[in-house]
């Protein structure tokens, strides 16, 4: 009973924070998209929040949210919520930014050509347009917020600790205990309603997302049920025009000349504000320089070791049914399907629920538990892989496979000069994320507690949880340094290669 | 009828297409029959709809009849070993490899050294006049250059058949006549090694200007009306008596149902 309640509060802060995400991720893509000034700070901005790794955000969730709520319930919940926005938000931002930065030019053209008020393009152009992505997104945050649910509800730093009734509390206290049964039983409920999610929302709202992908190949249009249950609710309530009225009245309210001159200047005052703590926050940093500093740079050295090598194994796993599925048209879009179903509910389960027993059992027999780490991290970036390039591989147009037949190009040949180029640029959006979920995931795949016992192997993941009790400062070093890392491997390694891909292998023209 | 002597490349025998949707059967093309001989220029003619492009992916290699059979060279024809190379009705190429890349990758298929690779290429890059334009990406030359592209790559594989897919109707009509013009030079000037070719279209001045012998399709589903034979020396005159009238003979075949 009191793990269904548990399933129900974990389900409900999800929600929550998926609506908020949502709200924070409409405007904030539309706002960085729609200006080049804009779109030069925002854009990096949240490259560098989604990069930053989960545990970075508990002094951020402790201080200000359980602080906000006087320490009370209602303070941790906001912080729960929080530290769940933080692992859902981005993609679906960066989804927006990208929908309206491609955004069709000929339909700018029309949109231009009736000169339609730019609330009008948001609403019958952008958002209809930002559909696709949202659904792929939403589904991929939703299984982030499961993947990291065991750092969202029980989390602390130095001697704080605060835990609420939910799945990954559930979880860390199994594992803690070393109860196994209690454990397998919380992962078959999360599985559940996973499974429920993927097979009854995401499922169907996929195959309705096609409807609003710019061309004109036939499909079948299809709306869900509760797709048409919502506009019905929304229609008897009137939803819509109370919607874009409030939408509307705001967007007039804030173009006044005056209002603007308000928001800028409390923007400007949060912007003090702002830099004032980031002042205090780096004379704490510096006050004095911890010591094991330079630990940390071999501890991320050997991370982007392990990650590499989880990478190449997920290449292999990925690669494989990618090549089939590039080769049976006929069959390969109902496989696809299953596949990505299997996929929505895989990349869910926190692999660092059910590892933990596998490598208490692999310390023991190996003396090492090496190999588990690398494979949670397979985990954890092998189905963004995996998605990606399989929807690439699908969507290899007729003609070309047609123009492979014919000509008769197989084997190595369609390998180096079709299949590899056709996914391209599919597989580097996927390697992106993936490592991106990789680095995310080494708070929880290099470091983990089992039945009082204490499993870690020397990394940057395991150095930001130790010290997140033993020494915040320190910690926050480590995660500084991480981010700075992470983000200079993707300006100078992923940022090229996916230019490349734009540039060399981009979709369309065939 | 049948020009005598020469022998024949491929044979249709009364194939049909029955393809089955949501439980309802539709009939593509019915029991249709023709056949290509080693120096013809054949064409399929018939109206959207009449399976036009169904029959020439079963030339291909593409689908496969649903009844009857076809033959190469008179054993039946086998996908994975003949080729008969196609040239599409949108231009089709891979978008990153260069035009010499697109038309090495097909002599690549067929196990054409890398020397010799790269001079059949250019041979016949020079002879669809694509010469200067080796190394640029087919997104960056326009749609008739492109369709260029297509045939130099199915003429380049060298094979005694090709098939060509209303190759004309994706270009304005003055390119679709230069290129048509060229095109036929090339084959009476003997320049090609391609013996013979099969073409569809839905161009009756197009099927009589170029071809041999002309089977005539119905609207779906698609059954032989008629097949005209063509006994005018090249080049024709489309404003000769002889031509008005196979082509008001093709009309109103097409024109009776």
């Amino acid at each position: 009973m009191s793990l269904l309640a548990a399933a129900g509060w974990s389900f409900l802060r999800m929600l929550i924070a998926y609506v908020l995400s949502l709200l924070f991720a409409v405007p904030y893509g539309l706002a960085a998209a729609s200006s080049k000034r804009r779109e030069r700070w925002m854009i990096p901005l949240i490259d560098i929040l989604q990069s930053v790794p989960i545990v970075t955000f508990f002094p951020v969730a402790i201080l200000f949210f359980v602080k906000l709520g006087g320490g009370g319930r209602i303070g941790v919940e906001m912080a729960s919520i929080f530290l769940i926005f933080t692992c859902q938000v981005w993609n679906l931002a960066f989804s927006v930014y990208e929908t309206v930065k491609t955004f069709p030019r000929d339909l700018m053209y029309l949109a231009d050509a009736y000169k339609l008020p730019p609330l009008t393009r948001i609403r019958y152009f952008y958002i209809p347009a930002m559909i696709p992505g949202l659904v792929y997104n939403s589904m991929m945050s939703w299984a982030n917020g499961w993947y990291f649910l065991i750092a969202s509800e029980i989390f602390s730093v130095g001697s704080e600790e605060y835990k609420l009734p939910g799945l990954g509390t559930e979880i860390i206290t199994n594992l803690e205990k070393g109860n196994i049964g209690g454990l397998v039983l919380t992962l078959v409920v999360l599985v559940s309603i996973v499974l429920f999610m993927q097979m009854a929302i995401w499922n169907s709202l996929r195959k309705w997302a096609k409807l609003f992908e710019y061309n004109y190949e036939p499909i079948d249009v299809y709306k869900p049920h509760f797709v048409e249950w919502i506009e019905e609710i929304a229609y008897r309530l009137r939803f819509e025009q109370l919607f874009y009225g409030t939408v509307y009245g705001l967007w007039t309210f804030f173009r006044k000349k005056w209002v603007k001159i308000i928001v800028k200047s409390l923007l400007f005052a949060f912007g003090l504000y702002a830099l004032y703590g980031g002042y205090e926050f780096v004379i704490w940093l510096i006050s004095p320089v911890p010591q094991g500093i330079s630990e940390i740079f071999p501890a991320l050295g050997i991370t982007t070791l392990r990650i590499f090598v989880a990478y190449l194994i997920s290449l292999v796993l990925v690669l494989v049914p990618g090549y089939w599925v590039s080769k049976h048209k006929e069959e390969s879009a109902r496989v696809v399907d299953i596949f990505i179903t299997s996929i929505g509910v895989l990349s869910s389960i926190p692999a660092s629920a059910f590892f933990p027993p596998i490598i208490h059992i692999m310390v023991r027999y190996l003396g090492s538990m090496e190999v588990g780490t690398i494979f949670i991290y397979v985990t954890a970036m092998v189905w963004y892989i995996m998605y990606n390039v399989l929807l690439g591989a699908v969507s290899i147009p007729m003609s070309l496979r047609n123009l492979a037949q014919v000509f008769k190009i197989r084997g190595g040949l369609f390998v180096r000069t079709i299949f590899i180029p056709a996914i391209f640029p599919s597989l580097i959006t996927g390697s992106i994320t993936g490592w991106g979920g990789a680095w995310n995931a080494s708070v929880v795949a290099e470091y983990m507690v089992f039945s009082g016992e204490v499993l870690a192997v020397f990394g940057i993941g395991s150095f930001l949880v130790r010290n997140l009790t033993a020494n915040p400062k320190l910690m926050m070093w480590g995660a500084i340094i991480m981010t700075v890392y992470v983000v200079l491997l993707n300006r100078l390694v992923w940022q090229p290669l996916y230019n490349l891909a734009e540039r060399r292998y981009r979709r369309g023209e065939w | 009828m049948v020009s005598g002597r020469k022998s024949c490349i491929l044979r249709a025998e009364n194939i049909s297409k029955v393809v089955e949707e949501k439980g309802k059967k539709f009939v593509i093309f019915d029991s249709v029959s023709f056949e290509i001989r080693e120096g013809e220029i054949v064409s399929i003619l018939g109206p959207t709809g009449s399976g036009k492009t169904s029959i020439l992916n079963m030339v291909v290699g593409l689908e496969k009849p649903t009844a009857g059979e076809i033959f190469y060279r008179g054993e039946p024809l086998d996908s994975e070993k003949h080729i008969v190379p196609l040239i599409p009705q949108q231009p089709i190429s891979l978008p990153w490899l260069t035009v010499q890349g697109n038309i090495e990758v097909v002599l690549e298929a067929k196990g054409i050294p890398l020397r010799q690779r790269i001079r059949t290429a250019l041979k016949y890059i020079d002879l669809m006049g694509l010469d200067s334009f080796e190394d640029t990406y087919p997104r960056e030359l326009t749609l008739a250059m492109r369709q260029r592209l297509s045939f130099a790559r199915a003429l380049s594989v060298e094979e005694e058949l090709i098939a060509m897919d209303d190759p004309f109707t994706t270009l304005d009509s003055l390119t679709a006549e230069d290129l048509r013009e060229e095109f036929l030079r090339l084959w009476l000037e003997k320049q090609l090694v391609v013996k013979s070719i099969l073409l569809t279209t839905t161009n009756v001045e197009e099927a009589v200007y170029f071809s041999d012998r002309v089977y005539v399709l119905s609207r779906r589903p698609g059954r032989l009306l008629d097949i005209v034979d063509v006994n005018m020396p090249h080049p024709r005159d489309k404003d000769s008596k002889e031509f008005a009238d196979i082509m008001d003979h093709i009309y109103s075949v097409l024109l009776s149902l």
